[in-house]
């Protein structure tokens, strides 16, 4: 393999006495790339999560911004609340047949589907015939049995809510001018809380 | 470093002979300026990362402020101008100790909640994650001039200020004008 080299060439004798590694510098070397490749994998781990955690946290800004300003312009724009509880506020939009009573038509559900932890508003079908309550009625059970026909249908405000409640103003919902409503979201790993209060329009 | 090819006219390269030859390895000073340069890619794509997370959170923490503002305002807007009880001064009248007893906008005039004290109107706190922020509110009257509307009409400014730990703050103002007697 090494062959005879010319005399006059320096190299001759360095390759005379080439030898291999020692046991002890293959372990040295081995070790010291274990030690290298370990500080490179936990510094590239590291980074990924500080990256997805990143991506994360902008998801949540923007989702809370869909999400309070979707809760805020529905209440906002509704006259009274009918029913409120633990996961669901049931609206009196508007008395749009100006009869002093509440109506299919006009009514609206906000609700967490604790499920599927999505956040729904459900609205009147426009074309469903339309029946008139009376404010004493129970607008809890009233709207939980239409949310099973097709009168009521529901659309996705927000998707993994975890929690949602809604408190009063007032005791008597009827008579409540603030409501305030608190969610969390999820994303990824990390779960964030909100806080919207929004005035109804029977607000002075 | 390594040796160049030999030009065509010379005698048979002894390869292996010249390459060992001209092998010389790293010395320390090339190693050091090499792991240096190597030091400092690293350090900056850290710290590019760092910065992105910062930003992010910074905007999360933007909008809780600006969340809390808006509360704020609405919480304001819900009570009626006049007072019912027919006080004229601005801030809360005589007995409304706290803002559950508030009954007209003027009587949150010089409100504020320090950090760590932030609550609903139901007295329940806010998440721990707003608990740095601190918020004040001023009612004051304003006259305001719209030609198109008849002139000037007069009103309450209230003016909403939340405050970061940082200093930075959110405002937003709102203008109501008197309601026709």
């Amino acid at each position: 393999m090494i062959r005879p080299t010319h005399p006059s060439r320096p190299g001759h004798r360095r390759i005379a006495r080439r030898r291999g590694l020692t046991l002890v510098e293959l372990l040295l070397a081995i070790s010291g790339t274990v030690v290298i490749g370990a500080a490179i994998v936990a510094m590239l781990t590291s980074s990924a999560y500080a990256t997805d955690e990143a991506n994360d946290i902008r998801a949540l800004v923007v989702r809370h911004k869909a999400t309070s300003a979707r809760l805020a312009a529905n209440i906002r724009e509704s006259k009274q609340v009918l029913a409120a509880g633990a996961d669901y506020l049931v609206l009196w939009v508007a008395d749009t047949d100006g009869d002093d009573a509440p109506s299919l038509l006009e009514l609206r559900r906000i609700e967490l589907d604790g499920v599927s932890d999505t956040l729904r508003i459900r609205d009147a079908d426009p074309s469903a015939t339309d029946v008139v309550y009376t404010l004493a009625d129970n607008f809890a059970l009233l709207t939980d049995a239409l949310a099973l026909g097709s009168d009521f249908p529901a659309i996705d405000l927000s998707e993994q809510v975890s929690a949602l409640s809604f408190t009063l103003n007032d005791a008597d919902p009827l008579a409540a001018t603030l409501v305030t409503v608190r969610y969390s979201l999820t994303e990824g790993k990390l779960t964030d809380q909100g806080v919207v209060i929004a005035r109804l329009r029977n607000a002075t | 470093m390594r040796s160049s090819p030999p030009a065509p006219a010379a005698p048979r390269p002894h390869r292996q002979t010249r390459h060992l030859h001209a092998q010389p390895g790293f010395t320390l000073v090339e190693v050091l300026v090499a792991s240096t340069i190597l030091a400092f890619i690293t350090l900056a794509v850290i710290n590019a990362i760092a910065v992105g997370q910062q930003q992010a959170i910074a905007a999360l923490d933007d909008g809780r402020a600006a969340a809390l503002a808006e509360a704020t305002l609405e919480e304001v807007l819900a009570l009626p101008y006049a007072d019912p009880g027919g006080d004229t001064t601005f801030g809360p009248d005589a007995g409304e100790s706290t803002r559950a007893d508030f009954d007209a906008l003027d009587d949150y005039h010089g409100w504020s909640q320090a950090a760590n004290s932030i609550t609903d109107p139901a007295g329940v706190a806010y998440p721990s994650t707003f608990q740095d922020l601190q918020r004040s509110v001023t009612v004051v009257d304003r006259t305001v001039s719209v030609a198109s509307l008849g002139g000037d009409h007069t009103g309450r400014a209230i003016t909403v200020t939340v405050t970061d730990p940082g200093g930075r703050t959110v405002t937003l103002e709102r203008f109501i004008a008197e309601p026709p007697a």
